[in-house]
């Protein structure tokens, strides 16, 4: 297919929010330039190893990396990688199944049982489970932990809204997952009360899933398949709120709950916030973790150019769309992606604002608007009580484990880099005045010194 | 981006916004585009659609709106419920900080993260019209819908009469509010409010002093577009002058109130507390204060089509204003 050469063809071309199927042309190899190995590579490698050991381990890998940065496009080449080595693939976006605002543990457990079961029905393997086991789920959910009367209920939405007969053994997911989602008519406390109840029930309500779950990986044997690995996508965008006690919701589902993410008998792979990453505990609970990081732009250095990875970026633009067509100038592009910090969605929007600003030709002007769009962006989202600890991030290269960094990952104020995992701040943040006017103010002190005069009481008041 | 080149023109600005707003709307036609556009004066917002539905009537693009209202749940079900969406024309929304509560201003920002996936099945393009703090608001607290966003068009606030008045009314030089940065702005209300902090004394001079920081700080939020913390401030600062018998300032105060009716779209609550200010200015003799409001009843006449009455009243403010000026010994105006 030709690639577009106007402004008004190449606009659908650069929506940034389409992930990239497996295999599609627009895809660039970012592996080499992101830093680190090639994850679709690595993560088989792993599920291989974790096969031939003795007893058979299930391998748990958590997946992060900023909002947008091609986790989805990354994950679907890595389905594809895997099913080339024989492994049969569950994959499901949270997003679209659950409510991303709400979610417990429990929903997504029952969800993944639900997309095995749909997934191998549709796959044209098309390998049914024993009906026994989901009739078996079917008794024990509705004896437990339902009322008859919501049983009733539940049947009848069923039947009038999702079009499901009472016999079919498949609706009892949907049956299940209505329940808990409150799309059945219960009141929210009710819907804490199901869950309670499930709570109490857990380890019935899991073993029962498993035996789903070792029905599939039994009837995948014997179809001559390696293994079954689920991979649930989109976990990242739930809501960071407090729940309770100083927890937030993030930490609810990945560190409390992490035994029970952990159950399900097979591979699995979680894409868990960014902001998740630092804390030491989500790693011992759940198990190996890999970043997709932010092609760099720069060396390390901050100054230094990478130019690897810059043209790997200029290189995504231009699968796309037509530069020298387009653009007045090649270096037009290498500009706005020295100002995305290597971000892929960032990029995308930058050509996208660049667009705004030009009816036929993207001229120097309209690539300054862009720019300035989104450092204006950026200044919104950064707090003058952050400004010291970005400062630092860019002088050291690199963030800790502390806790007050985690909202400047979520909100994308703090790039990580590649492999051996360096930081620096957003080059949109650090093209704010207010940024540089901090800079000019507080000249580069080693962090011990400063702490140190913090700490020294104050008595040279003036 | 080492040199800060001087403010251009509010006008200027917003031209380029309009075209640059246009050709998304034109190309983004039957795809979901999400865009956001910071307007902080509903008046002005709707000179500005005007504009855009002029310069897209002959492309036969058609602009379908929704004003979104507090009593709604599903900011979802209100946006699929506007129907004529055939061509894939754009929607624009309104009203989003409406449906904040103030208890949980959050519940709907959430709500716009949690459920973003649906919103690409609406195939057109989505402009929420916001106030600064609005956006900010979605910046922060739906990260994720934000994330989404591919066009962003930033309007400045046209510099009105009533805002004059109170630069020059200020005791403190007063910046020029619609030129500043939105960091400087804020950087002004964190000062504000640590001078409001000082200003616990109960001697006169402190409580009008405290009285001023209201009044600035409720401009501020006005500018801004946080309208309920403005008001919130200026009936305060209305409040104070009041009990310290400061007419003056709360004639001052008043005008600031009418303003916000006038921004809000209140036409009637904005003439009777201007009226009534001009009432308070012309009994204590103050013609600076009259001509000001006169102009400010100009202005809310013109935004009404009266312009007969506008040019009447803009006539006899500008006739004081110059007569001032004549008697002023710098001949620029104010002293």
């Amino acid at each position: 297919m030709p690639l577009p050469t106007t402004i008004d063809d190449a606009y659908n071309a650069v929506n940034p929010d389409v992930p990239l199927q497996s295999g599609d042309p627009r895809y660039v190899d970012m592996s080499e330039v992101r830093g680190g190995d090639d994850l679709a590579r690595l993560l088989a490698e792993r599920l291989r190893r974790s096969d031939r050991g003795e007893p058979r381990l299930f391998q748990r890998q958590l997946i992060t990396g900023h909002r947008r940065c091609g986790k989805t496009t990354e994950l679907f080449r890595l389905r594809h990688e895997l099913e080339r080595h024989g492994y049969f693939v569950v994959y499901f976006d949270a997003e679209t199944e659950l409510d991303i605002a709400d979610i417990s543990y429990l929903d997504v457990l029952l969800s993944l049982a639900q997309q095995v079961e749909l997934q191998l029905r549709e796959s044209p393997l098309k390998i049914e489970l024993k009906s026994e086991l989901l009739q078996n789920l079917k008794d024990w959910f509705a004896q437990t932990i339902l009322t008859r009367i919501e049983t009733r209920d539940t049947e009848r939405v069923l039947e009038t809204e999702y079009g499901l007969g009472l016999e079919s053994p498949v609706a009892i997911f949907a049956r299940m997952l209505a329940t808990l989602k409150g799309h059945i008519k219960n009141s929210a406390q009710r819907r804490k009360e199901i869950r309670q109840e499930l709570e109490r029930e857990l380890s019935a309500f899991i073993e029962r899933l498993n035996e789903l779950i070792d029905d599939a990986q039994a009837r995948l044997k014997a179809k001559g398949r390696a293994g079954l690995l689920v991979i649930v996508d989109g976990l990242e965008k739930m809501l960071m709120r407090d729940v309770s006690a100083g927890f937030t919701s993030h930490e609810m589902m990945f560190i409390h709950h992490a035994e029970q993410l952990q159950s399900p008998r097979c591979h699995l792979l979680y894409t868990v916030p960014i902001s998740l990453l630092y804390s030491r505990h989500v790693q011992q609970a759940l198990g190996e973790s890999e970043v997709i990081p932010m092609v760099s732009v720069y060396q390390r250095d901050g100054v230094t150019p990478h130019r690897a990875g810059r043209d790997k970026l200029v290189e995504l633009i231009a699968r796309r769309l037509d530069v020298d067509a387009i653009f007045a100038d090649r270096a037009l592009v290498g500009r706005l992606v020295e100002m995305s910090g290597g971000h892929p969605g960032d990029l995308l929007r930058l050509v996208r604002f660049a667009f705004d600003d030009s009816e036929t030709t993207v001229r120097p002007e309209a690539v300054e608007y862009a720019i300035r769009k989104l450092v204006n962006d950026y200044d919104r989202l950064t707090h003058d009580r952050d400004l010291e600890l970005l400062w630092q991030v860019h002088r050291e290269k690199r963030v800790s484990g502390d806790p007050e960094f985690s909202t400047l990952l979520f909100n994308l104020l703090i790039l990580e880099y590649n492999g051996d995992r360096w930081a620096d701040v957003h080059p949109a943040v650090r093209a704010t005045r207010r940024w540089k006017e901090f800079g000019a103010r507080t000249p580069s002190k080693p962090k011990a010194a400063r702490r140190a005069r913090a700490k020294r009481p104050a008595t040279r008041k003036k | 981006m080492n040199d800060v080149p001087p403010p251009p023109l509010a006008a200027e600005v917003n031209e380029r916004e309009l075209l640059a707003m246009a050709r998304m709307l034109r190309r983004g036609r039957g795809t979901f585009v999400l865009a956001f556009a910071r307007c902080n004066i509903p008046a002005q917002r709707e000179r500005l659609v005007s504009t855009l539905r002029d310069v897209l009537a002959p492309l036969n693009v058609a602009i379908s709106e929704v004003t979104l209202s507090g009593l709604q749940a599903d900011i979802y079900a209100e946006l699929t419920a506007v129907s004529t969406n055939a061509n894939g024309d754009p929607l624009f929304v309104y009203g989003l900080e409406s449906v904040m509560p103030s208890e949980d201003p959050y519940r709907a920002l959430a709500q716009l993260n949690e459920r973003r996936g649906r919103y690409q099945g609406l195939a057109r393009p989505l402009v929420f019209w916001v106030a600064e703090y609005v956006y900010r608001l979605i910046a922060e607290k739906a990260p994720d819908f934000w994330g989404w966003r591919s066009g962003v068009y930033e309007f400045v606030s046209e510099e009105g009469i009533a805002r004059e008045t109170y630069q020059r009314e200020m005791a403190v030089p007063y910046m020029q509010m619609t030129g500043l940065a939105l960091a400087e702005k804020e950087a002004r209300i964190r000062l504000l409010m640590g001078l409001l902090d000082d200003y616990r004394g109960d001697d006169r001079e402190t409580r009008s002093a405290r009285s001023n920081v209201l009044l600035k700080l409720g401009q501020l939020h006005e500018e801004l577009g946080d309208y309920e913390q403005a008001e919130r401030l200026y009936r305060e600062s209305l409040k104070t002058a009041e009990e310290l018998g400061d007419r003056h300032g709360f004639a001052v105060t008043q005008g600031s109130l009418g303003h916000l009716a006038r921004v809000r779209g209140d036409y009637e609550e904005a003439e009777r507390l201007y009226r009534e200010s001009l009432k308070t200015f012309e009994e204590l003799g103050d013609r600076r204060g009259v001509a000001v409001t006169q102009g400010s009843l100009a202005d809310l006449a013109r935004l009404r089509g009266d312009y007969e009455q506008a040019e009447r009243l803009f006539a006899a403010s500008l006739k004081m204003l110059d007569e001032r000026s004549k008697n002023s010994a710098t001949g620029a105006g104010w002293p």
